[in-house]
């Protein structure tokens, strides 16, 4: 059974349409990832003692562990506690919040890079913690991870695609209930591949415009 | 009974791990009056300055600004209350200061340097903050340069923009901290007729600088600070005619015979 581009062809539109469900997951989970790891930034800031050995014990866990586990635990170990979370839910919480500890260790080196001065002048001048972060702290921080950034989302668009073994209908479990159906997976998962390197590539250029204006306005 | 001191500073104390870098400092500065703070480098004045912005806790005495305590107060029956960051915050816009680095925010042209503060902590109006920032910017000289980032301004338009956004809140005391030496040569004399314009609209004004025929030309009075203790106060004139302190006359010499050799070698040594 060699590979038939008519069949690749006739088969894309269903995939893209199942793309639709990835891309949806992606963005909740990048917007949780992002708030929730600035959340987490501004609490280990605080130097807690406690409280940032138990967060660093969760990220050596998250770090340290498959993602696909987590994504399991999320789905099967939760509900024994109580927790019954639908797949979509249980997908996107284990992905942002595998993801929120990435944001959240990139924003703290790039918390080192800030001049500790400019704190020192914004305190100075009377203003509150929470406005030197929204202000001072967060604008520059965030321009100065929007690569680590851009990474990280094609990494949560490709983790998506394992929520499909959680029963969550996406582009890969489309393309697998397809295959099942035509007993031809060479076109099917060459369809799927296509259709997140497309959505990736996407998020690349689209962060490399985003970088270079950033560079323009050197800051 | 005479207004009260714009700044007054009584028995403050700062130690760094056990190294005593202020020691028992008084000093009073009244309105509109220029004092220049001298000293050898390490003798604490960097750190007075910080404390008087509580950037620095200092372990103890006291600071009133226009009659207020800051950072901590005395209770009737003579118990000391810290004051929490909200209290501090709300005095703080009375007490600008400039580094000698600028420290301005480089995501934000340089009204908008000006402007933010005014906005956030004292709650004008955007329209009324940019008013005064581009009086404020257009008075440094700077009418042409108010729309670029730091990094497109040269260290004296930095610092003169750091100028600005300190003035914008209305202060009534500035603290400089050698304003001029993180700067070229040739654009020090832009920031200190800066400091010059600014002491003649009555401004009170501490300046910490190594620029000894400056403190001598503008400063009403100088305070002349050694191991973090003020040795020597007193009018400007009496204080360069005839120290009284030997380590004064000493210092003075030293700056005198060389100004490079005082900012770069001298080291407190009895
Ligand atoms: N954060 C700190 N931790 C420990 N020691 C400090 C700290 N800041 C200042 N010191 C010490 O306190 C003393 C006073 O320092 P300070 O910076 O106030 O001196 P200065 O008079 O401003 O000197 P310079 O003229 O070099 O700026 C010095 O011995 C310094 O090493
Ligand atoms: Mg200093």
């Amino acid at each position: 059974m060699g590979f038939k581009l008519n069949y690749l062809l006739s088969i894309l539109p269903r995939l893209i349409g199942a793309a639709a469900v990835n891309i949806r997951l992606a963005v909740i989970i990048m917007l949780f990832a992002l708030a929730l790891g600035t959340a987490l930034t501004i609490v280990r800031s605080l130097k807690i003692v406690a409280v940032n050995a138990c967060i660093a014990v969760v990220i050596s866990f998250v770090r340290g562990t498959p993602l696909l586990i987590q994504i399991f635990i999320a789905y099967y170990v939760l509900p024994a506690v109580g927790l019954d979370l639908s797949p979509e839910v249980a997908g996107v919480s284990a992905i942002a919040f595998n993801s929120m500890v990435f944001v959240s260790e990139s924003m703290r080196g790039g918390l080192a890079t800030i001049d500790a001065g400019q704190i020192e002048a914004s305190t100075a001048l009377g203003l509150p913690p929470h406005a030197i972060w929204l202000k001072v702290v967060l604008p520059q921080l965030f321009r100065r991870i929007v690569p680590v950034l851009i990474n990280e989302a094609t990494i949560v668009v490709k983790g998506t695609a394992l929520l499909s073994v959680i029963t969550v209908v996406d582009v890969l479990r489309t393309a697998q209930q397809i295959a099942s159906a035509s007993y031809r997976p060479f076109e099917t998962m060459i369809g799927s591949a296509l259709v997140f390197l497309v959505i990736n590539l996407v998020i690349s250029l689209s962060g490399r415009v985003a970088e270079s204006r950033f560079a323009a306005a050197r800051v | 009974m005479s207004a009260p001191p714009v700044l007054r500073v009584s028995n403050l104390t700062k130690r760094f791990h056990g190294v005593t870098a202020l020691d028992k400092v008084y000093l009073d500065v009244h309105a509109g009056q220029i004092v220049a703070l001298i000293g050898p480098s390490g003798c604490g004045k960097s750190t007075l300055l910080r404390c008087l912005t509580w950037l620095e806790q200092p372990d103890d005495g006291f600071i009133e600004v226009a009659g207020k305590p800051l950072g901590r107060e005395l209770m009737p029956g003579g118990v000391v209350r810290r004051q929490n960051r909200r209290q501090i915050d709300a005095l703080r816009p009375q007490v600008g200061i400039v580094f000698q680095q600028f420290h301005l925010w480089p995501h934000m042209t340089a009204l908008e340097n000006v402007v933010r503060p005014q906005t956030v902590v004292l709650g004008r109006p955007r329209d009324e903050a940019t008013r005064r920032g581009i009086e404020l910017l257009t008075r440094l000289g700077l009418a042409d340069r108010m729309d670029r980032h730091p990094h497109a301004l040269s260290g004296g338009q930095k610092q003169r923009v750091a100028i600005a956004r300190a003035l914008a809140m209305d202060p009534a005391l500035m603290l400089f901290d050698e304003p001029t030496s993180a700067l070229d040569p040739e654009l020090v004399g832009e920031v200190l007729a800066v400091l010059r314009a600014l002491a003649g609209t009555g401004m009170t004004m501490l300046v910490v600088t190594h620029e000894i025929g400056f403190a001598a030309s503008l400063a009403d009075r100088i305070a002349f600070m050694d191991h973090g203790r003020i040795l020597e106060e007193g009018p400007a004139r009496d204080i360069m005619a005839a120290p009284k302190e030997p380590r004064l006359r000493n210092f003075l010499d030293l700056v005198r015979a060389d100004h490079r050799i005082v900012t770069t070698t001298v080291t407190p040594t009895e």
